[in-house]
């Protein structure tokens, strides 16, 4: 009994917690694109740590650069 | 019960994450909005450009594309107003001072509107910021252009032309 009615309140608990995600619409999103928002600072530098991310592991992708690894890229 | 539970939950969980766009479509009547000029207290209506084939661009001061879109629709519309080109480009910045700063480094000769209650981006189905709508003289949705780049404006500008021909 006491197992249920915990599971009854953490249920209840997560349904109140859900009226917290709301999409945000894309008029709303003018916090985000502040520049302090961004994952990188600074977009150049960014780009060349990846490029020498990608050098020294001899992998490439997932920032949405293309190429095999070679580090020519 | 147990089950009945879990199905409850599961059904919560997806209902708090659907999210549906209710985007205008093409070839539909443009509906007609009531907005604020910015800065003042005197509103125009969509109604008001009927028989101009009219762009209408939902835009904010901190969207990067609308910088680029900006001088370049200026120049556009400088050069199509005599020939029946309306351009209404209706702001969404939360604070109207963003707006206006926005507005001193990119001006514009052309409608600028507020809508502060997103009432009429929520109508027209505004999917990314800017997203424009281009109508024609009989008020219909003829064009729907999300984002901006700088390469845009020849497509933009070629259906313009094309709306402005027709009758």
């Amino acid at each position: 009994m006491k197992k249920q009615s915990f599971k009854l309140i953490c249920i209840a608990f997560m349904l109140v917690a859900l009226s917290a995600c709301t999409p945000v619409k894309p008029w709303q999103r003018g916090n985000l694109a502040l520049p302090q928002m961004a994952l990188e600072t600074d977009a150049h530098e960014a780009a060349f740590r990846i490029h020498a991310f990608h050098s020294k592991e001899g992998s490439s992708g997932g920032y949405g650069g293309g190429g095999g690894g070679c580090g020519c890229n | 019960m147990k089950r009945l539970i879990s199905k409850i939950s599961i059904l919560a969980v997806a209902i708090s994450f659907s999210y549906s766009v209710q985007a205008l479509e093409l070839n539909a009547v443009a509906p007609e909005f009531s907005l604020p000029k910015l800065g003042s207290m005197q509103s125009s209506r969509l109604s008001q450009y009927r028989g101009k084939v009219v762009y209408i661009d939902f835009w904010a001061s901190w969207c990067a594309p609308c910088r680029t879109s900006f001088p370049l629709l200026e120049n556009f519309f400088q050069a199509k107003q005599k020939e029946g080109f309306a351009l209404v480009a209706i702001n969404m910045d939360e604070e109207i001072a963003a707006a206006q700063r926005f507005l001193e480094l990119y001006p514009a000769s052309f409608d600028i509107l507020r809508d502060a209650e997103a009432q009429w981006a929520d109508t027209y189905g505004v999917e990314t910021m800017p997203t424009s709508f281009i109508i024609d003289k009989k008020g219909v949705i003829r064009h729907i252009h999300n984002g901006f780049a700088k390469d845009d404006m020849a497509d933009i500008e070629k259906i313009v032309n094309q709306l402005l021909a027709e009758k």
